[in-house]
């Protein structure tokens, strides 16, 4: 088929434009320029054919010769029979596939993306920390530890005491385990990966029964022993760099976006990791049988002093009702006795103020 | 050569993309960015910048970006090949020398890339642009334009950056000095002392009305760019009026913050394109150059080496 068209040519010596016929041959794959003096032919295969807007224009590869059209139907039968515009190269081809498919590849990735942060790459990441040398474990833990403990107080008596308190007990731990006692009024403790536990008198302070001081240990302890801390690592690191590769160049809204949302995960893990250790350390507690009934009254103490009341999807440490609830009925019926030489420890400890 | 003294009038500019295409090309270029694992961002960045020329429509023709993404690509392998060689040798001076002091020529190599960059971003985009089939040219001389740039940062560093405002202007006349469409020259020409009152007066303003001001600065700024320069040929010229207002950039702003916010950030292009209409559809051109005589006198030029780097310096001349 052979169709002709009004034209502008263009000769890429001068701006001049020429207005002329240009007809298309089909079946040959071939443009032909009516001008004066002669007439070019194109073969397609030498040329970039584009459309846009109405507008088709035909430019000669490496050379700036073109013409273009505005003639309809001479566009639509050069589109429509000449394979090189389909088959140009896959961005293209991805173009002609309209906005609804564009739209739907959008929701694919959001959707897969979605997949990725939420399921594959927490078990990924979290699966993957046995990869990790537990050497790291150490030098970040340590690296941590001389950082905070720079600016607090030491109680030395107190860590001494704590520490002989934590070697009589049976903690089922692969770290050794360093207990120290720090003067601030926080009701709180946390543990390094490195096998430091770090405790603030204010909890001590709260305790009423060494059993307390025993659940609070086996709860510290079982977070170094399943290396939880290099678990959230893991996880956090891996959701920022996927994040930050997948979205990193589009918009920095969209990326602050997704790593809130991605952060609410994160407190959901640390829920996750408390419990396992509230298991754990529950386990060690009735190995060692001390009254488990130590760890609600912990929790409780806790419960009373935590100043702020945030619903339970955004707070990493819930001592909530229903971790209490979860505890009381797991202690239910195991058997302890009273370990008079921890209680002896647990009141020098105390006795001290 | 004959004089074609035409009568003077106004000329069409004007930006013709919409956000809907623009979010395809945003979307296709994503896909495939995520797919070869960023490889691909030479051709994205080929397929934006055609999508854009291509979308600009000067009197009735459109412009094209030649320039490819394998062009772009071979770029970039230059520039982190050239840069890696580079910060090697520093890193091997500090190594030998166990001296940290040699950490300084990594800001020096930064620093003399700019001019670098400006030249080679120059010299490839225009001569990769063509308009009616003419090609644009940058005919500035890349040593030539580095001591100077050298020569005005030492003064702009002396006079605690108040040699700033000429520094930006005589970098300004040097760069549009030297470009070309076709046998065509475009010119620019301004004064450091008006740019530094501009400057200082924008910031006092700004910050005195808790940074309602700064759209109409950022207005005043690109207004004065834009009106300082004109287009020469054969005796005749176009100069440039900028018709947007600052209430224009306020509201151009505001709209686009809340796309973006309101579209996750997905409704970018949309935002974007809203932009570009403020830039270019509120330009004025009024003279009496006749286009259909330009003549090609310009080369092609293909390393994209100095765009490269440009972009690695995160560098937009808005171009």
């Amino acid at each position: 088929m052979i169709v002709k068209g009004e034209a502008t040519y263009f000769d890429g010596l001068t701006s001049k434009a020429t207005e002329t016929f240009v007809s298309f041959d089909s079946s040959a794959q071939t443009f032909s320029i009516l001008l004066e003096e002669n007439t070019l032919s194109w073969n397609t295969s030498l040329c970039t054919i584009q459309i846009t807007k109405g507008k088709l224009e035909v430019h000669l590869n490496s050379d700036t010769q073109y013409f273009e059209s505005l003639d309809p139907k001479f566009a639509e039968i050069v589109t429509k029979t000449s394979p090189t515009i389909k088959s140009k190269n896959v961005f293209h081809r991805l173009m002609h596939a309209g906005f609804k498919v564009h739209l739907s590849i959008l929701g694919f990735i959001i959707a897969l993306s979605v997949v990725m942060i939420f399921f594959v790459l927490p078990y990924v990441a979290e699966n993957s920390v046995v990869l990790i040398p537990k050497s790291f474990d150490d030098q970040i833990g340590e690296y941590a530890y001389n950082d905070m403990i720079l600016t607090e107080t030491i109680d030395e008596r107190k860590s001494k005491l704590v520490q002989s308190f934590a070697d009589k007990m049976e903690l089922q731990n692969q770290k050794k385990m360093r207990f120290t006692v720090v003067e601030s009024p926080i009701v709180n403790a946390f543990a390094l990966p490195n096998g430091d536990v770090v405790i603030y008198t204010g909890i001590l302070d709260q305790m009423k029964d060494y059993s307390e001081l025993a659940a609070l240990i086996g709860h510290e302890v079982s977070h170094v022993t399943y290396r939880h801390s290099m678990k959230a690592l893991s996880r956090n690191l891996s959701t920022y760099v996927f994040i930050s590769a997948i979205l990193g160049d589009i918009n920095g809204v969209i990326t602050i976006l997704w790593q809130n949302a991605a952060q609410l995960q994160t407190l959901s893990y640390s829920r996750k990791l408390e419990e396992e250790a509230d298991n754990m350390g529950l386990s060690i507690i009735q190995k060692n049988q001390i009254n488990p009934r130590g760890f609600v009254d912990l929790f409780e103490t806790l419960n009373t002093n935590s100043s702020l009341d945030l619903p339970e999807f955004l707070s990493s440490h819930p001592v909530t009702s229903s971790r209490i609830k979860s505890m009381k009925k797991q202690a239910k019926g195991s058997k302890f006795v009273i370990n008079k030489e921890l209680q002896g420890l647990f009141l020098q400890i105390k006795s001290q103020n | 050569m004959e004089l074609t003294q035409t009568e003077k009038r106004n000329y069409d500019l004007k930006f013709i993309g919409t956000g809907k295409e623009f979010f395809s090309i945003f979307i296709v270029n994503w896909l495939l960015t995520i797919v070869t694992l960023g490889i691909y961002y030479p051709w994205a960045k080929a397929n934006r910048l055609e999508y854009i020329y291509g979308n600009t429509e000067f009197e009735k023709s459109r412009f094209k970006f030649h320039g490819t993404g394998l062009e772009m690509f071979k770029g970039l392998l230059i520039a982190l090949a050239g840069l890696l060689v580079i910060f090697g040798m520093i890193m091997g001076l500090v190594y030998l020398f166990n001296s940290i002091f040699f950490v300084f020529l990594i800001y020096l190599v930064i620093f003399a890339l700019i001019p670098f960059a400006i030249h080679g971003t120059l010299k490839y985009r225009m001569s990769r642009t063509t308009w009616r089939g003419i090609r644009f040219g940058y005919r500035g001389n890349r040593v030539e334009l580095i001591q100077k740039f050298i020569g005005w940062a030492f003064l702009t560093v002396i006079t605690f950056g108040i040699y700033g405002a000429w520094m930006t202007i005589k970098l300004r006349t040097y760069a549009v000095g030297n470009i070309k469409m076709g046998n065509a020259k475009f010119n620019f020409k301004g004064d450091g002392g008006t740019y530094l009152g501009l400057m200082l007066g924008g910031y006092l303003l700004s910050i005195i009305t808790l940074g309602i001001y700064s759209f109409w600065w950022r207005r005043d700024l690109y207004a004065y760019h834009l009106e300082n320069a004109w287009l020469e040929h054969d005796g005749n010229k176009i100069n440039i009026k900028y018709t947007g207002k600052g209430s224009d950039f306020f509201v151009t702003d505001l709209l686009n913050i809340l796309t973006i916010i309101f579209t996750l950030g997905f409704g970018t292009p949309w935002a974007e394109v809203r932009l570009l209409n403020l830039m270019i559809n509120k330009i004025e051109l009024y003279g009496n150059i006749n286009f259909d005589n330009l003549e090609q006198t310009e080369q092609d030029y293909k390393d994209a080496t100095g765009e490269d780097i440009g972009d690695m310096l995160n560098m937009d001349f808005g171009i």
